[in-house]
């Protein structure tokens, strides 16, 4: 018998293992965050959930969160939950049933009943009345899940209690208990050196059967919609292309991936399967530790004299408080001194940052975010950008475990002199030592693409939804970004996984992009430091999804580009991508997003490098290189174009390869850019125009004024608009220069029996004139 | 489980289960009563909200109740019926269910513990009582969702639909047969165990190897000898393996979408579920609980289970000759 009960407790300890091993590693064993949302681009891909594939290799919710990413990370939070559960009934259960057994008689009849009053009801039924109601949902994460730990412990640990007790009673009527009291022996020392012994296979068995029940109830809990995790509020987008908010498990947790998974239990099996089939592990491993506990003795005794045996009996006490000192030295600090060690470290920052000793001011920093480390250094050498601290220390300081708040005064040097604010201060103990850690920032890691931004994955309140969906949507417009670009640039995309960080707020972009490249980003909301993408918060504001995602394209490519033709971006590249995401055949030409720009000719377009470009000018680049690629298939196969993309190749080599002189091709290029603008107007075929007949005349007739040889042509006009729009591609001719084209977008108005031109977009042509 | 509860008078069980079920119905009616959650935006709190209880509410819904209570009915639903004859049939169908799955556990698990114990005698290493550990540990949820994709996917391959999935009121029988399976299979793994370890305790006793040692054959030894003593401990499991079976009650019957009452329950606690009306968890108008439902549902299930303790208590004492006569063990 004891034979296969040695097996069981290897099989029951190998499948705890075996989760406790995926918990541990869950960050090299995962693609992605349990909270990244791949939900395509393209309508074509469908939308979430998806069934198993390659990339989610156990499908994905309906949120698009990836399966085995969250029940790899969910496999930390329910074991935790279930440990804390489990471990927090015991340490109840055992002082109550040692008051019970020693104690005066009441304890032992208030244990009494309380194992009644909640063994009258199955738990289960107790949980689902009592956290169920709809107010439980809405307190937060951490309150919700302190109140359902909370409950799962009060609930059960009478009858942990009953049953320790029972043996108890048991043991004291064995021989040797009742040989040790007639010796004269205290109750401390029976219950140390009789009763322990015996106490302890029984109560490593009720732990791992406390274990496993604790497990079982969250997954009971998940079915019914009660959510361990609390509960945070996600909008999805539906079906009818809608947006419902709706309740979803906040932080990866398996009974919490239950609940969501009720919906779809038959159309999508996949979503319930994987935490299901977890929970089955964590419970029948859970089991068979217990029933291979049952009957197993072990000699503390012999325990003792391998470890602390050879201490002297009066100082060996000692180890404990020692032990339990260092700890707490390690991660919180000594309980007197806490609140002045910050103090210090706050001061020398202040210190440190006004004598400008960078290295030894970045060394107060959080040792893991280099980001962080990065920033301050540029914050610190830069004294028009320096939020001074006081030199006096911070006022007040926060303290809660191993972390810390501190509350800073500094004075806002870009403001009116002698102005000051209170800037709260985020510290954390690591190794022993404090520093300083930018809490507001959380890593959110998708397939190919890092994103770092100031929001809260756990955050339940309403404000929360709309801060996380716009991270969402930044970090897969991103990924799916980059995945056009692997597909394009292989070998370059390999070697790179993109940094993006999203600011706060457009000050400390503005800072970090002065401070790392010296340069004002003006209108930019993207900037590329040589190794990583900086983040506008404006970026992210009024987000498009298409459009977002063919801009950071073309930011992103830069990584993938052959070293030599890195920083440039090379219309090529952006043409290809451009079309890749588009569908070739189809792309047609927006001339409104372009109207206000002058057109690149083809030297401007390979020596420009379109980052730092109005929003205008950008468009027209991005337009202008795609048309510049369905250009040059006239000359060269689509595998040529790929790889002078791919080469980053400059204007002299497409030339080469094209077997065309650069200025016949440059005229070439101008003539067919020329061309598919005009092409988009409908207003050229003669028999649709709606162009009043007197508007042409009069565009004309301002024209002619004009000292120099100036034509235009009229692409659209916005008839229903007060005042009309009329959008125009003009081109403009200065005696010994090459002509300049430009679209243009003015308001025309119809008064007193002529037309006259009343606004005009930002005159493109203000170098040429 | 217990020694000292088997030595007392019936007439304290009784007591105790009256006492049981006042505690029962105080509790019941303080939960369904729960005071109602007030939201206010706060954006210093951490959550966006600051939430306060509701108590001047509370005291109205439970005098509400307690004049229900005082005019000598149950109360009517939010659809106008009378919650009495709801909450019986409901009962019932509860009932049906759970007697069906007890009958299908309990035989065939004495059978399987007795084979497990003379497995684990004869091998090193014993499959059976591993296979009783797992469909044990099984989580029942995991059970019903395998049996349901299981004829999900037996239908698209076959075309057959043998059994309906969820339940189906033209087919009353057919749609029994999963549920019953589902909440059977946990408590007939749970009596194996329980035969088993009770078989082994029993093994050692001085009159089984008495009866060896004059020869009695191995079936008599096992069946008269061990089994009938045996027995009086799988009974003393039976409160465990009720708790267990309410439980599993509970899922099945919401992931079967079975009559019974824990759909009643579930429905009344959460009348509008916060998933389906997901806008409305901003707009501060949650639905209260259907209170006469939810306390009659709840006293229901707490008052079977109570009943049913207290006859196995009492079923435990007349079966046990030792303690007749209210002699001690």
């Amino acid at each position: 018998m004891n034979r296969s009960r040695r097996w069981y407790l290897v099989l029951g300890l190998l499948l705890l293992g075996a989760l406790l091993f995926i918990a541990l590693f869950a960050d090299h064993i995962t693609a992605v965050s349990p909270l990244y949302r791949d939900a395509r681009s393209h309508v074509m891909d469908g939308t979430p959930p998806f069934p198993p594939e390659s990339g989610h290799s156990l499908g994905t919710d309906p949120f698009g969160r990836d399966i085995w990413s969250r029940v790899a990370y969910g496999a930390r939070w329910s074991l935790l939950f279930a440990v804390i559960v489990a471990g927090t009934r015991l340490l109840i259960a055992v002082p109550a049933a040692l008051g019970a057994v020693f104690g005066p008689r009441s304890i032992d009849w208030l244990m009494g009943r309380l194992y009644v009053f909640s063994s009258a009801v199955p738990p289960l039924l107790i949980y689902l009345l009592m956290l169920s109601t709809p107010g439980t949902r809405l307190l937060g994460l951490w309150p919700s899940v302190a109140l359902t730990a909370g409950l799962l412990t009060f609930i059960e640990w009478p009858r942990l209690a009953i049953a320790l007790k029972g043996r108890m009673e048991q043991l004291l009527n064995e021989p040797f208990v009742e040989g040790a009291v007639a010796a004269g022996a205290t109750p401390g020392r029976i219950f140390r050196a009789h009763l322990l012994p015996h106490l302890w296979p029984l109560l490593m068995q009720l732990a791992a059967q406390e274990l496993g029940r604790a497990l079982l109830v969250m997954a009971q809990l998940g079915i019914f919609g009660v959510m361990m995790g609390g509960g945070v509020i996600e909008s999805l987008l539906d079906a009818r292309g809608g947006m419902k908010n709706i309740i979803t498990s906040g932080i990866p947790e398996w009974g919490g991936m239950l609940g969501d998974a009720r919906q779809y239990v038959l159309v999508a099996p996949w979503i319930a399967f994987a935490p299901a089939l977890a929970f089955f592990i964590g419970v029948t491993g859970a089991n068979l530790v217990a029933q291979g506990l049952e009957g197993v003795t072990v000699s503390l005794v012999r325990v003792q004299e391998a470890t602390t045996g050879r201490l002297s009996p009066r100082w060996r006490w000692l180890l404990v408080p020692v032990a339990a000192g260092g700890l707490l030295w390690y991660f919180q600090g000594l309980p007197w001194g806490r609140e002045q060690a910050v103090r210090d470290l706050a001061r020398r920052q202040a210190e440190l940052a006004a004598d400008g000793s960078v290295t030894e001011y970045v060394a107060t920093l959080d040792p893991q975010d280099l980001d962080f480390r990065r920033e301050r250094a540029c914050w610190v050498v830069d004294p028009a950008n320096t939020l001074v601290a006081d030199a006096a220390g911070p006022e007040r300081v926060e303290l809660n475990g191993s972390r810390a708040t501190a509350w800073v005064k500094v004075a806002v040097a870009k403001a009116e002199p002698g102005a000051s604010a209170w800037k709260p201060t985020y510290y954390v103990r690591s190794g022993g030592r404090w520093y300083e850690v930018a809490r507001a920032y959380a890593r959110l890691r998708g397939f190919h693409v890092d994103v770092t931004a100031p929001y809260n994955p756990n955050d339940p309140s309403f404000i929360g939804v709309g801060v996380r969906s716009r991270v969402e949507y930044l970090a897969t417009a991103a990924d799916h970004a980059f995945e056009q670009i692997g597909a394009l640039f292989p070998a370059g995309a390999a070697r790179a996984r993109p940094q993006l960080k999203l600011f706060a707020s457009q000050e400390s972009y503005r800072a970090v992009v002065l401070l790392e490249s010296g340069r004002e980003p003006g209108a930019a909301t993207l900037w590329w430091t040589g190794d990583r993408l900086l983040v506008a918060p404006a970026f992210v504001r009024n987000f498009d999804r298409a459009k977002s995602e063919m801009v950071l394209a073309g930011e992103l490519v830069k990584m993938a580009l052959p070293p030599g033709a890195r920083g440039r971006m090379p219309p090529l590249a952006v043409g290809l991508l451009t079309l890749r995401a588009d569908i070739a055949p189809a792309y047609r030409v927006d001339f409104r997003e372009m109207a206000g720009s002058q057109l690149f000719s083809l030297e401007e377009l390979f020596e420009t490098s379109p980052s730092n470009l109005p929003p205008e000018r950008k468009s027209t680049y991005t337009v202008q290189s795609v048309v510049l690629v369905q250009f040059l298939y006239k000359w060269l196969s689509p595998a040529a174009v790929e790889s002078l993309a791919r080469s980053g190749a400059g204007l002299e080599e497409v030339a080469r390869q094209a077997g065309v002189p650069v200025a016949q091709l440059s005229a070439a290029y101008t003539e067919a850019m020329y061309g598919r603008v005009a092409e988009e107007s409908v207003l050229t075929v003669p028999a649709g125009s709606k162009v009043p007949l007197d508007l042409k005349a009069a565009v004309n007739a301002q024209r002619a004024s004009a000292r120099t040889k100036d034509e235009a042509l009229i692409l659209d006009v916005e008839l229903d608009k007060e005042p009309m729009v009329v959008y125009l591609l003009e081109r403009l001719t200065v005696a010994g220069r090459p002509p300049v084209t430009a679209v243009v977008k003015e308001a025309w108005v119809f008064r007193g029996g002529q037309w006259s031109m009343t606004q005009r977009s930002d005159d493109p042509f203000s170098g040429v004139r | 489980m217990e020694p000292a509860r088997a030595s007392r008078s019936l007439l304290f069980l009784v007591g105790r289960e009256v006492v049981n079920i006042l505690l029962l119905i105080a509790f019941v009616l303080a939960v369904s009563t729960m005071p109602p959650v007030k939201l206010q935006p706060d954006i210093n709190a951490e959550s966006g909200y600051t939430i306060k209880l509701d108590t001047a509410q509370w005291e109205r819904s439970l005098s509400a109740y307690a004049a229900l209570v005082r005019s000598g009915t149950l109360g009517r639903d939010q659809n106008g019926n009378p919650v009495g004859p709801l909450v019986v049939d409901r009962l019932v169908n509860s009932l049906g269910l759970l007697a069906l799955a007890l009958l299908l556990a309990v035989v065939p698990g004495v059978m399987k513990g007795i084979h497990d114990f003379r497995q684990m005698r004869r091998r090193r290493f014993a499959v059976g009582p591993l296979i009783t550990g797992i469909v044990g540990g099984l989580p029942d949820f995991l059970l019903v969702f395998l049996f349901q994709y299981g004829v999900v996917q037996f239908f698209r391959w076959s075309g057959l639909r043998p059994l309906p999935v969820v339940w189906f009121d033209q087919q009353p029988l057919r749609s029994l047969v999963l549920p019953v399976i589902c909440l059977a299979l946990i408590p007939w793994a749970y009596v194996a165990r329980v035969t088993t370890v009770a078989m082994g305790e029993i093994w050692e006793q001085d009159y089984i190897r008495t009866a060896w040692s004059k020869g009695v054959s191995e079936g008599t030894v096992l069946y008269r000898h061990a089994l009938r003593n045996a027995a009086l401990r799988v009974l003393d499991g039976f409160p465990n393996l009720l708790t267990i079976m309410l439980s599993n009650l509970l899922i099945v019957e919401w992931l079967f979408h079975f009559p019974g009452l824990t759909i009643l329950l579930k429905d009344a606690v959460n009348p509008a579920s916060a998933l389906r009306s997901s806008g409305s968890v901003f707009g501060f108008s949650e639905a209260p609980p259907d209170i006469p439902v939810l306390v009659a549902s709840g006293m229901a299930i707490g008052l079977v289970f109570s009943l049913l303790y207290l006859a196995l208590a009492v079923l435990r004492r007349l079966a046990d000759p030792r303690l007749k006569g209210g002699a001690n063990a």
